[in-house]
């Protein structure tokens, strides 16, 4: 059993965390108790870290993506049993209102989220264990299985844009965890060609690893003409904005071909505005997406593409540290010297 | 309290049943109204399940509120679906609602030809609706079953300038005439063996009837379709001689929409047939809250009208009377029961 207090690192204000001593959580009915093995870092922890975010009010225990061991189960939880490895994803909608009886669970009303990856142990909310919640297969790391939050996001975000077979896909911010997953997923459904776009070379060489087609780097060269020069002067079928950077968004807009579909995937700091070209949206007829979180079903289907091999998790995973490297981990994803960090509680290098 | 219990179509007892007692979230409801199904007369399919109180397609009076229950009140005049998906399982994460396996083991209690019925919490949450004024509660009963209507429409791919056809001109085939004149289609064919029916689809918005017990169907519907055929089919009779018209009818590459139970197990249908004219088949044998919210709207709205489609009332002891003129499948379309009604009352039929 644990002991009555753990190691949790809180979020104060931007660009301060710490490491304090804290209550472990107590389970309640249909909740579980679990020892985390391994959080991930994410670009929202790091948006979160450098200015805040509207939907994290400080101080706050801090990091959403994590999995690891049942230490106890609630009244009512039939599933799980104290010792199962299980990812939980971050969030669950209430299934009760308007946009859930519509299918839309992302824009629930009342949507749950919950943090505090970076501890030694967390309380999974009730509606997540009974909706969002899976065992780990064995052969499938703690590491691995914790990618399934960030991975379901990009189902559904894909779902919009529904790649066809043999489509022509621009990834602007290709190199990134989310660009890679995005660029996974577009080969899977059968693009022919993905550009991927990146300002750093040695995420670029990652992407190339992945099955990139073709690399830009807007730093050498205009990525929307290099985009129009790699498909014949036409632009891209698809084109997905993964860099959360308002530049990204445009060249997504301009590297589409007349009658292409552009997924805005990356959110970006409240009251960001855009111009847009109108006469190129209303003649070329193009089909804007916004996308946000994802939806149980994308997170079932994350949890597939992952065990089932058809995503590589295991490559989105850089390097490990222990709690107390949180910060440093989030810097080295500032300064892209890594894809994702793995945060290890127990320091034992499990994942 | 007074309940209907089916044992067959001949014989639907009045017994005594307590009222029923209120779980927290439940709702107990005063029945008004509830409208009598085709389904529910259909033996096979009830006798197995007999004896028991039937009726699905109820509206009534909040007359108590279970234990934490804040979104209704006594008085309220609501409609309940019978049947909640669970919102979590495979089928419901991908909105296939009616294929949950929850759906089927959620009633409302003890049916709806009750004096009074619960809504358990979970219908109360996911699909319980107050009736707006505009509404009457007979015209509630119409929410049900038009749902199911809906819905087919909504999975039947439809475009600007199809030609649609409705087999079979009762209270559901109406239904589909409704829903139909909401979409962007040139034609909208009706086909029936009564004429007096095909006067309600006309008055209802069809663009043509046909009558294949006096016309070649299948003749006239290609000289209306450049030789082609509907582009979507609506089944709305059990028949087998009404399926294989229907599938006649349907344009190569169109859609048939099956909306009510076969009456027999087959084989039906020409896989060879269906297989060369590239035909899509789809099945809706119920609806989910989606369809039923949507059916409310609609109503309220006043695009589709209930009043035209409800031909006649009975008491709770005149449902065996009701299930008769169903199966003569003559002048009438929907019969609603209504615990008001004493003694079994004669049927008032509406002018249309």
């Amino acid at each position: 059993m644990p002991h009555d207090t753990m190691r949790a690192v809180m979020f104060l204000e931007p660009g301060r965390l710490e490491l304090r001593q804290v209550p472990v959580p107590q389970v309640g009915p249909g909740e579980i108790l679990v020892r985390i093995r391994t959080a991930l870092t994410c670009g929202t922890d790091v948006k979160t870290y450098r200015r805040g975010h509207p939907n994290v009010k400080p101080p706050v225990l801090f990091g959403h993506e994590l999995s690891g061991d049942v230490e106890a189960v609630g009244p009512g939880v039939e599933r799980f049993r104290p010792g199962m490895r299980v990812v939980p994803h971050n969030s669950a909608p209430c299934l009760e209102c308007y946009a859930c009886k519509h299918g839309q669970h992302s824009m629930c009303e009342n949507i749950l989220f919950y943090s505090g990856a970076y501890a030694e142990y967390i309380v999974v909310p009730a509606p997540v264990v009974r909706l969002n919640t899976f065992e780990i297969p064995d052969h499938l790391t703690y590491a691995q299985a914790a990618v399934m939050e960030p991975l379901a996001c990009v189902v559904h975000g894909q779902n919009t844009v529904q790649i066809q077979p043999g489509e022509h896909v621009a990834i602007i911010g290709a190199g990134g965890p989310i660009g890679l997953m995005h660029l996974q997923l577009a080969l899977r459904r059968g693009a022919a060609q993905v550009i991927a776009v990146d300002l750093k070379p040695d995420r670029l060489a990652m992407a190339r690893d992945l099955g990139a087609t073709h690399l830009i780097n807007p730093k050498t060269e205009d990525p929307v003409e290099a985009i129009h020069r790699a498909t014949g002067g036409r632009g891209v079928d698809v084109a997905i904005e993964s860099a959360g950077d308002a530049e990204a968004w445009l060249t997504a807009l301009r590297s589409v071909r007349k009658g292409g579909r552009v997924l805005w995937f990356g959110g970006l700091p409240s009251g960001t505005t855009i111009t847009l070209d109108t006469v190129w949206v209303h003649y070329g007829e193009l089909t804007l997406y916004g996308v946000f979180h994802a939806t149980p079903l994308d997170v079932q289907r994350a949890f597939e593409l992952i065990s089932s091999g058809v995503i590589d998790a295991a490559s989105l995973v850089t390097g490990e540290l222990p709690l107390e490297g949180v910060e440093e981990a989030l810097h080295r994803m500032m300064a892209g010297t890594c894809i994702k960090m793995a945060i290890v509680p127990d320091g034992t290098g499990v994942h | 309290m007074r309940v209907a219990v089916y044992y067959r179509n001949s014989d639907v007892r009045l017994e005594e049943r307590p009222v029923p007692t209120l779980q927290p979230g439940d709702l107990l409801v005063q029945m008004e109204a509830c409208g009598l199904c085709a389904g529910e007369t259909a033996e096979v399919y009830q006798l197995p399940r007999a004896p028991r109180v039937i009726g699905h397609e109820p509206t009534g009076t909040v007359v108590a509120v279970g234990e934490g229950e804040a979104r209704f009140r006594i008085g309220d005049r609501v409609f309940a679906h019978h049947h909640v998906p669970c919102m979590a399982c495979h089928q419901c994460l991908r909105g296939r609602y009616t294929l949950c396996e929850h759906f089927h083991q959620t009633h409302l209690d003890p049916g709806g030809f009750a004096e009074y019925f619960r809504v358990p919490a979970e219908i109360v949450r996911l699909d319980t609706h107050r009736l707006p004024e505009s509404l009457s509660f007979e015209e509630g009963t119409v929410i049900e079953p038009m749902a199911c209507c809906y819905k087919g429409l909504r999975i039947t791919p439809t475009n600007a300038g199809d030609t649609l056809a409705v087999v079979g001109a009762g209270f559901m085939g109406l239904c589909f005439v409704q829903l139909a004149c909401l979409t962007p289609a040139a034609q909208i064919v009706s086909l029936d063996r009564n004429e007096w029916r095909l006067a309600q689809a006309r008055a209802l918005g069809a663009t043509k009837t046909l009558n294949p017990s006096q016309v070649d169907a299948v003749a006239e519907m290609r000289e209306l379709t450049e030789g082609r055929g509907a582009d979507a089919v609506f089944l709305t009779s059990p028949s087998r001689a009404a399926l294989d018209l229907a599938v006649s009818l349907v344009a190569p590459g169109g859609t048939l929409h099956i909306n009510a139970p076969p009456g027999d197990p087959g084989p039906h249908l020409s896989a060879y047939d269906l297989f060369f004219r590239e035909i899509y088949v789809n099945c809706a044998y119920s609806a989910s809250h989606v369809d039923t919210r949507a059916v409310l709207d609609l109503l309220t709205a006043g695009r589709v009208r209930a009043a035209p489609l409800i031909t006649h009332r009975f008491g709770l002891d005149g449902i065996t009377k009701a299930i008769e003129l169903i199966l003569s499948r003559g002048q009438s379309l929907k019969s609603v029961i209504r615990p008001s009604l004493t003694g079994t009352a004669e049927p008032v039929i509406r002018a249309t």
